[in-house]
């Protein structure tokens, strides 16, 4: 309260808003808006868990139709609710009409995912097509997270892309080769970041869902740059990767020149940064012929050079 | 004692309290601008992602300038290394102070906090090597604890505090160990739940007066430390693993007492957090809830893991449900909508939790 006095002081308040404000004060309730919501999240986050173990472990004791029918009402309940309560379409920002909404749209979400994979295993409903198992739910939340505008439906339909892309694309090596490394997969990768960046960006642009964007951003910016790194690194084609990189980086500078945001702008250094050294010491065999001394050198002047060009951006928030 | 700006740091707190107050439609049209313009503040204190950044990159540029003067100078031996820490733990310091802070006006801009760190490990650690690591434990403690209890306050920064506060608890158990002997098996969980206390009391009262009012942030910190050291320091799963770990005794004294302080902390803590309405005692209680619950499931299995994570689950999920609809109607003390927009660390779990 002193700051109030100090200000009442300068005349910068007058008494009547002081009083005002110390009454507010005096009345404010106690918010516990973020323990009430963090035990939410965690509740739903175990009881999706425990539930799953449950099933899975008690999968030939329980009739298969019941199990079934009770996790399949359970999505539908959930997802019952919302439609009931989901204010009307628009392509701009929703409130939620509840504090508890997104928590059990979410729950619906998972509780999907548990029913299809029950079905799957027990029925064996796609036989071994992955990528349909897969694809279902990446239609389906992509739908949800539209529909009720909800960023972490959003975040689910995004993975569940990125898992059709990949199974689709090396299902069959990565089950025979355990191969993490397959061009196949770096370049599904790169791929898929960039079209989540110029996809999430050209829906911005068009108005449509434009807080949607930096979620496809904050996906893209590291599976883009992850798979040009995979490639730089493990794949002999320096000519075709340092450039996917570079221009990477550079899109990433852009977007967050433009969008002010300074994750984006981390994000982006820190990316070039591994790029460049590795290229530095592994690619043109610094080391050779700089020694310990050089790259002492190399470490202070381009830290150095890094810290002065973070300086000179305008990143004032005081 | 201050390293900062004293005028600008009120003129930060102030424009702060409006901004709070114009969110919440308190003040008349244009006081805040009007606050603001009569509250310049000088300092550079970067977005927290460029500050980070500016501590990864100014973290890489001062270590390597470190090795590079260390190659160029070739000092041999443990006491050439000591002495090139300490200077350039010195150094640093004035880089610090001179160009950075005086200078440069950096605040809270990563460059400050990485120096800061950067110049109290190498005098502590040329301080170590210089004696050969062989002094008292108890002189030891003394000279970690003070140069960084002397930062802490002149940087204003609450990770120094944290240390400062852990070397000083050290310095007090390293008396009782002498004093008592390395026997005694409740020596050390008490000694250390009288620091916490100790501790909680002096966070508590240097809050309130005026003067100190630069260092509320940071005594928070400690006050959040205090109460999360005076728990564990009476948990029965680390005080057995502290006298069967470092005491090789078989058996826990007092075990009736430390069951029950397990048990009843964490809920003392939240029915005191409500009654107070003290965020910090309220969110470490439910913390402390968690760890009370795993501590008796470590040593008693009453459900599978299945059931009583589904359990728990319901629990949170049905008692925040059923809080939040009873604070719909009752909202004279509690209330279940934010008191202000979330901090920083709070947007960047909710889009964390969001993107999982």
């Amino acid at each position: 309260m002193s700051f109030l006095h100090t200000l009442r002081d300068k005349g910068l308040i007058e008494t009547d808003t002081l009083h005002a404000i110390e009454a507010f004060e005096a009345k404010k309730p106690f918010s516990l808006y973020w323990e009430l919501n963090t035990l939410l999240y965690l509740g739903v986050l175990l009881l999706n868990i425990g539930l799953g173990v449950l099933i899975y472990q008690n999968i030939n004791t329980v009739g298969h139709a019941i199990l079934v029918a009770l996790i399949g009402a359970a999505s539908a309940g959930c997802l019952g609710y919302c439609i009931w309560r989901r204010p009307a379409f628009s392509w701009g920002e929703q409130e939620s009409p509840t504090p508890y909404y997104g928590y059990i749209l979410m729950l619906g979400c998972f509780t999907f995912l548990i029913f299809e994979g029950y079905l799957q295993y027990r029925y064996e409903v796609f036989g071994t097509r992955y990528g349909l198992a897969t694809f279902i739910p990446m239609v389906l939340f992509f739908g949800i997270a539209y529909w009720f505008d909800h960023r972490g439906v959003l975040g689910l339909a995004i993975t569940a892309l990125a898992a059709w892309s990949g199974i689709s694309v090396s299902l069959q090596s990565f089950l025979r080769d355990n191969d993490f490394n397959s061009p196949k997969l770096i370049a599904t990768a790169t791929l898929l970041g960039a079209a989540l960046a110029l996809g999430g960006l050209l829906l911005g642009w068009r108005d449509l869902k434009r807080h949607f964007t930096n979620s496809y951003q904050h996906f893209a910016v590291h599976l883009y740059h992850i798979g040009a790194l995979s490639g730089l690194f493990t794949l002999d084609q320096p000519w075709l990767w340092i450039p996917v990189l570079a221009l990477g980086v550079a899109y990433y500078l852009w977007y967050a020149s433009f969008t002010e945001s300074f994750y984006f702008q981390l994000a982006a250094i820190v990316y070039a940064y591994i790029g460049f050294t590795y290229c530095f010491f592994t690619l043109w065999n610094a080391w050779d012929f700089i020694g310990i001394t050089g790259t002492w050198l190399y470490f202070l002047c381009s830290g150095g050079a890094i810290v002065w060009w973070l300086l000179q951006r305008k990143s004032k928030t005081i | 004692m201050l390293a900062y700006h004293k005028n600008w740091l009120d003129a930060l707190q102030i424009k702060r309290t409006a901004r709070y107050y114009e969110e919440k439609n308190l003040l008349p049209d244009g006081t805040l601008e009007r606050v603001e313009a009569e509250h310049p503040v000088g300092f550079y204190t970067p977005h927290w992602f460029t500050r980070i950044g500016l501590m990864l990159f100014g973290g890489i540029g001062i270590n390597a300038a470190f090795g590079l003067l260390f190659v160029v100078f070739s000092l041999g031996g443990e006491m050439g290394f000591a002495l090139f820490c300490i200077f350039a733990g010195i150094g640093s310091l004035f880089f610090l102070e001179g160009i950075l802070i005086k200078g440069r006006n950096h605040y809270r801009s990563g460059l400050d906090d990485i120096f800061a760190y950067f110049a109290l490990g190498c005098l502590l650690l040329g301080i170590g090597l210089l004696f050969n690591w062989e002094l008292p434990d108890v002189v030891m403690c003394l000279l970690a604890a003070i140069p960084l209890s002397i930062a802490a306050v002149r940087y204003i920064d609450a990770p120094l505090t944290l240390c400062a506060a852990g070397w000083w608890t050290g310095f007090v158990l390293m008396i009782v160990k002498r004093a008592v002997g390395e026997g005694n098996l409740l020596a050390f969980p008490l000694t250390v739940m009288a620091c916490a206390l100790g501790w909680y009391w002096a966070a508590r009262r240097l809050q309130r007066p005026e003067h100190l009012r630069f260092w509320r942030g940071q005594l928070q910190w400690l006050e959040a430390g205090a109460l999360l050291l005076f728990y564990v320091s009476g948990n029965f799963w680390c005080i057995e693993a502290g006298t069967s770990g470092m005491m090789e005794a078989s058996e826990v004294p007092w075990q009736a007492f430390f069951w029950a302080f397990t048990m009843l902390v964490p809920f003392a803590y939240i029915a005191l957090g409500l009654y107070q309405k003290d965020r910090l005692l309220l969110d470490i209680g439910i913390g402390s809830v968690a760890a009370a619950l795993l501590t008796y499931r470590h040593y008693h299995s009453v459900l599978p893991f299945e059931w009583a994570i589904t359990l728990i689950g319901a629990i949170c999920a049905i008692g925040a449900w059923a809080a939040m609809r009873y604070l719909r109607d009752h909202t004279s003390h509690f209330t279940h909508y934010p008191d202000e927009g979330p901090t920083d660390l709070q947007k960047l779990q909710g889009n964390v939790i969001g993107r999982i």
